[in-house]
């Protein structure tokens, strides 16, 4: 039997012959703008534009609409110009099929909020208590949906919170005129989106689908940076954590980019794919860096045929990095690659092998037959991604859920900060209470969205308190002298412009969140309006109003089921033990990409924890990408038909670990692993077998050796309550 | 045109309700067009695609 014959059960079909290869480009990077997917003619859409220059196009685009809203509002003596001051810090994002996707979803929103609102005021005007009561309720199930909901609903929700907020407390403070107030606020939150909406896509817009291309160029690069890393023996930790969370990075992309172009959403299942195809091409080359450090750390010799194949295949993937040859070249020289590698069959009939190092050599040969197989189908969905006339796809399913006891708490924190500020209000008969209330509604539901909230808060409110002095400046004094529209924007565009620059470097939560608290105060404290009154005792008042929400929204996340690495490592925990039993129940079958993406979103908190580079976030990361592995892994040996009596067993255990996790289960479980992979070998031993057999018992020692392996790097994580 | 309209007993402004009407209008309209892949013909797709919409939206407001 040849190398070729005893093929990696998971590696996909025939690759298609091969064809002549391209010249050499002179750039390493694939550059997507250059191959045949149909485009505009560039100039006005942006291709232009470097990922450099976004947040400052974006801080003058939002700083530009912010001043549009304003020149509106006052020409058209709109009752609060603030709101729609507020609106386009809320909207505004650096990419614009975003803004037209949320503003779809935000003035669904909006007007839900409102109509709830003034039934609210019908109902409950009479009654203050009750009012708030009902209202902080309200705010809490949108906020609840905006967490759970993992789409651009979640924006909806959002603002249907805090619109009712914005229109439902003026409107109990006069219900004569709460259809007026409603009337107002709708036409101020509906300029600014529409406002925001229409200068992010006419000016120099920042195409969500170029960023989508850009995005997958770059994981091609950073995924054949990390797979020539590892056939090289080595590993590269901060490329594997950027490489894990690339799956829903381009998921969250695409699910933008299908508002803005008509071929993105024709791409959408290719765009899919490719998603799947990589995060398989990943996994592979991590369970082959695991699998090279314990065969050094077992000080055992290298695999006969290792290196030959690890640098033909390490020369392949330059080739087609620098598109010196296409995928389907790729994947032939891979395929020569594997056939360097020794069979395993022949080193089970040498008696000289010990069965442990028979089983390490079968590891390893599996290892990189896996990364060569998995390799070459993500340049062949790569290339199919791009080409010019996307074939018929597979749909593939994949799954983005939200954890429903995460999003809970994040409901309970809103009613919360609304009940508590409402609360000092009435007792205290505050003037500014009514902004403070809805401020707090605001707050907490925004920041509700966004990771590490609680911190970035706490530092948001420092960062206000500092800030007031330089805001009564420029409002009290400057503005004040202001004559003219031309100088009030001549006053207020640098302070709007850097909080807008701070807003856009979205990888940065404390400099996003700081910018938008800043604005939200800025915004609040202003009044800005046509004839504005400049009262510095109202502004005072009004900046307490502001730092209280902030305030108490702080201190609200960092008391209220707080965001700390310990919560996500019990929400991560949860998450897993759910997606693997599924994994493990014969009748639900879930397909590997689905299986896959939940286990990523589910690790996106702790990758968020890992800036802060401690050794406990970075133990509960790795322990989290093991058991990622370890379902690939139970998801594959579900499929094998040979090791159906093992399966029962291990299929039993894992029910019971999962849903009862202690340590001794989790070792009985290992022990069963170890067992079914010794019994496999055992099976290879006796020679046997027939040729299909043979691969499936192949396969069943590596997989069950693989979940040994990483139920004991990981399986602590599984414990966790 | 009337400047304003009464819906169910409320007065509201005509303009936003034929704002509303060209809404889907031009989703329709705007599909259609991406499909037949005209848009490709444009130097800038964005603005071409707010034009539109501007003229259903003015088209609207003086048939009426």
């Amino acid at each position: 039997m040849s190398a070729l014959e005893i093929a990696n059960p998971r590696a996909p079909g025939p690759w298609p012959a091969a064809h002549s290869t391209r010249p050499a480009s002179a750039s390493p990077v694939a550059a997507p703008a250059t191959t045949n997917l149909p485009r505009t003619r560039p100039s006005a859409s942006g291709s232009f534009v470097r990922s450099d220059w976004v947040p400052w196009i974006f801080a003058a685009k939002t700083t530009l609409s912010a001043l549009l809203t304003q020149l509106i509002a006052f020409t058209f003596n709109l009752d609060q110009p603030k709101w729609a001051l507020l609106t386009v810090f809320i909207v505004a994002q650096p990419a614009s099929g975003r803004v037209l996707a949320k503003s779809v979803h935000r003035i669904i929103g909006t007007f839900t909020g409102v109509a709830v609102a003034l039934l609210f005021v019908a109902l409950f005007a009479q009654e203050r208590v009750l009012f708030l009561v009902t209202l902080a309720a309200w705010i809490g199930i949108c906020t609840f949906a905006s967490q759970y909901a993992k789409s651009f609903a979640a924006y909806g929700f959002v603002l249907s919170g805090y619109s009712a907020a914005i229109v439902g407390i003026p409107g109990a403070l006069d219900p004569g005129n709460a259809f007026y107030v409603a009337t107002a606020r709708v036409t101020e939150i509906s300029l600014g989106i529409i406002v925001t909406a229409a200068v992010s896509h006419l000016i120099l817009p920042v195409s969500v689908a170029g960023m989508l291309r850009q995005e997958v160029a770059a994981a091609r690069s950073w995924l054949t940076d990390y797979a020539l890393a590892v056939l090289r023996g080595g590993d590269d930790q901060s490329l594997r954590a950027k490489l894990l969370g690339e799956v829903v990075r381009i998921e969250d992309l695409r699910a933008s980019a299908i508002f803005e172009e008509h071929e993105m959403r024709g791409r959408r299942d290719l765009l899919r794919r490719l998603g799947a195809a990589f995060a398989e091409a990943f996994g592979s080359c991590q369970l082959l860096m695991r699998q090279l450090v314990a065969y050094r750390q077992a000080d055992a010799a290298s695999v006969a045929g290792e290196s030959e194949a690890a640098t033909q295949a390490s020369l392949a993937i330059r080739s087609w990095r620098s598109e010196q040859i296409t995928a389907a070249g790729l994947g032939e020289r891979l395929l020569r690659a594997q056939a360097s590698l020794p069979l395993v069959q022949v080193l089970c009939r040498d008696a000289s092998v010990t069965d442990g190092e028979l089983l390490r050599t079968s590891m390893i040969v599996a290892r990189l037959r896996e990364v060569f197989a998995s390799f070459a189908a993500y340049g062949e969905a790569y290339e199919r991604f791009f080409s010019s006339t996307p074939s018929g796809e597979q749909r593939t399913r994949f799954a983005v859920v939200g954890d429903w006891r995460g999003a809970a708490w994040a409901g309970l924190r809103a009613v919360l900060a609304l009940l508590l500020v409402a609360i000092f209000w009435i007792a205290a008969d505050w003037p500014s209470g009514p902004t403070a209330v809805i401020l707090s509604a605001v707050v907490t539901a925004r920041l509700a969205t966004m990771n590490r909230a609680g911190e970035a808060a706490i530092g948001g409110t420092i960062a206000v308190v500092l800030g007031t002095v330089p805001a009564f400046l420029i409002i009290e004094v400057l503005l004040s002298q202001a004559n003219g529209f031309e100088m009030f924007a001549l006053v207020l565009a640098p302070v709007l412009f850097l909080c807008a620059f701070l807003m856009a470097h979205e990888k940065s939560p404390l400099a996003v969140i700081f910018g938008f608290l800043f604005a939200l105060y800025f915004a609040s404290a202003g009044g800005f309006a046509d004839r504005t009154v400049y009262d510095a005792v109202g502004f005072v008042n009004t900046s307490f109003a502001v730092i209280l929400a902030i305030a108490v929204g702080a201190i609200l996340f960092a008391v209220v089921a707080p965001d700390t690495l310990d919560a996500a490592r019990r929400r991560f925990a949860r998450v897993a033990r759910r997606a693997l039993a599924k994994a493990t129940n014969p009748a639900s079958g879930i397909p590997l990409a689905e299986f896959e993406t939940t286990m990523v979103a589910a690790l996106d908190p702790l990758r968020s924890h890992l800036a802060t580079k401690d050794a406990n976030a970075v133990a509960a990361w790795e322990a989290g990408v093991a058991l990622l592995d370890a379902g690939r892994e139970l998801i594959a040996v579900a499929r094998g038909s040979s090791t159906a009596i093992a399966r029962q067993g291990l299929s039993r255990e894992l029910a019971a670990l999962l849903s009862r996790p202690d340590a001794k289960r989790l070792a009985r479980v290992r022990a069963q692993c170890r067992g079914a992979a010794a019994e496999a070998v055992a099976g290879l031993r006796s020679g046997t077998l027939g040729a299909s057999a043979t691969r499936a018992a192949i396969r069943a020692t590596v997989a069950f050796a693989t979940l040994d392996d990483e139920l004991g790097r990981a399986g602590n994580a599984l414990l966790v309550r | 045109m009337l400047r304003e309209t009464s819906v169910m007993g409320a007065l509201v402004p005509t303009l936003l309700l034929y704002f509303i009407a060209a809404v889907p209008l031009f989703f329709v309209l705007d599909r259609s067009i991406a499909r037949l892949g005209v848009y490709r013909l444009f130097w800038h797709p964005p603005l071409a695609r707010f034009s539109l919409f501007v003229c259903l939206f003015c088209a609207l407001s003086l048939l009426s």
